[in-house]
């Protein structure tokens, strides 16, 4: 599941959540796919993201998360806890990539 | 440069929103804040006569910072939902947009994705003051925009030292103004009658264990540094601080909870990169 700003919603994908109204009214169901109408009738109710399917792609570079990573913990180094942090961090990113 | 004296800083400080550079439309902003007779009531009417701030107020508060179901069209029912202390924040935090940008390229993004951290912390934990908790994290730097108001000169120097000496923007501050940004944030959280619980994480949230941390002051002060390591923003060093052993364990979260955490708060930050951010 993924969270889109509707600029970058397109024809097929699969909403992963309901979209509801304000008062909590569902508009749309889970799992509906969505066709240009559905995406225009977004804007016209001026909802600015919704729930798809599918995994999103990575912010940034595996080397680049892990070397700012390295910068960011580089005055702490010697503290179990963040060590413990840090490691935890790279399992993450590294989880990113598989 | 001299260095100010404590009491000329604190008194500045204090007295930021007469200053002459800060825009008319945040005086007016602040002065509501600040207004001792101030109600839910009367905040939701001051934004719904300002159409960019009413257009402000609905953005945010249907960002991922916020993450209520459903969507939030009108300005009673956003201010019913935070509360007055929240929404005090989190005025603060949109009046100070443009003053946050000029004091430090990346400090908008910073204090957004400390936000949006510190809500998907919150949830986590399962504390019920959500959006104090995210408020905290907008607004926990504000001493940065408020020393760089006051300082202008000075603080350019602190920025352009930190960076030099590879040192923590705190040390810096210290160094070349004398007070830092939590202490500087502090006087006017409190001068602004922000709830006690926001005061005291704009305060403590580089030291948690100068105080018993409470929740919030520990939440801030996790996900300060969590998005810094994460690489999002800039806020005037690339270098996490150590998360004191007394907030991490009033937390109490896992291994496995933070890569969760991680995971939210990344997928927040793509999402919304293009509208709020
Ligand atoms: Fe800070
Ligand atoms: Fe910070």
């Amino acid at each position: 599941m993924k969270l889109i700003d509707i600029k970058n919603a397109k024809p097929d994908m699969r909403l992963a959540r309901a979209v509801e109204n304000a008062s909590g009214m569902i508009l749309y169901g889970e799992g509906m796919k969505l066709t240009i109408p559905i995406i225009e009738k977004f804007n016209s109710l001026d909802i600015d993201s919704v729930y798809v399917e599918g995994k999103s792609e990575p912010r940034l570079s595996r080397e680049r998360y892990l070397g700012i990573a390295d910068i960011a913990f580089s005055k702490i180094s010697n503290n179990p806890l963040m060590n413990e942090i840090k490691k935890d961090f790279t399992e993450y990113i590294n989880s990113l990539y598989e | 440069m001299n260095k100010p004296s404590y009491a000329d800083i604190k008194k500045k400080v204090e007295r930021l929103s007469s200053l002459p550079t800060i825009p008319p439309v945040v005086t007016k902003i602040l002065k509501v804040i600040g207004s001792e007779d101030i109600s839910l009531k009367k905040i939701a009417e001051f934004i719904s006569r300002d159409q960019a701030l009413s257009a402000r107020v609905l953005k945010i508060i249907n960002s991922p910072i916020y993450g209520f179901p459903g969507r939030i069209s009108s300005i009673s029912q956003a201010v019913m939902l935070i509360g007055l202390g929240a929404l005090k924040g989190m005025l603060l935090g949109i009046s100070m947009f443009d003053m946050m940008q000029k004091t430090m390229i990346g400090l908008w993004e910073h204090s957004i994705g400390t936000a949006v951290a510190a809500k998907v912390i919150a949830a986590k934990v399962g504390i019920k003051e959500i959006e104090d908790a995210s408020v905290a994290g907008l607004i926990h730097d504000i001493g940065k925009v408020a020393l760089g108001i006051c300082y202008p000169e000075l603080y350019k120097n602190v920025i352009a030292v930190a960076k030099e000496r590879d040192i923590y923007i705190v040390e810096a501050e210290e160094d070349i103004i004398g007070v830092n940004h939590a202490e500087a944030g502090s006087w006017l959280a409190r001068k602004w009658r922000f709830p006690l619980s926001l005061v005291n994480s704009i305060e403590y949230h580089h030291n948690p264990s100068a105080k018993r941390p409470s929740m919030t002051i520990a939440i801030v002060h996790l996900s300060d540094t969590i998005i810094k390591m994460m690489g999002f923003g800039f806020s005037g060093d690339p270098f996490a601080h150590r998360i004191e052993q007394t907030a991490w364990d009033t937390l109490a979260l896992t291994g496995e909870d933070l890569k969760g955490i991680f995971m939210e708060i990344e997928e927040a930050i793509l999402s919304q990169e293009t509208s709020i951010f």
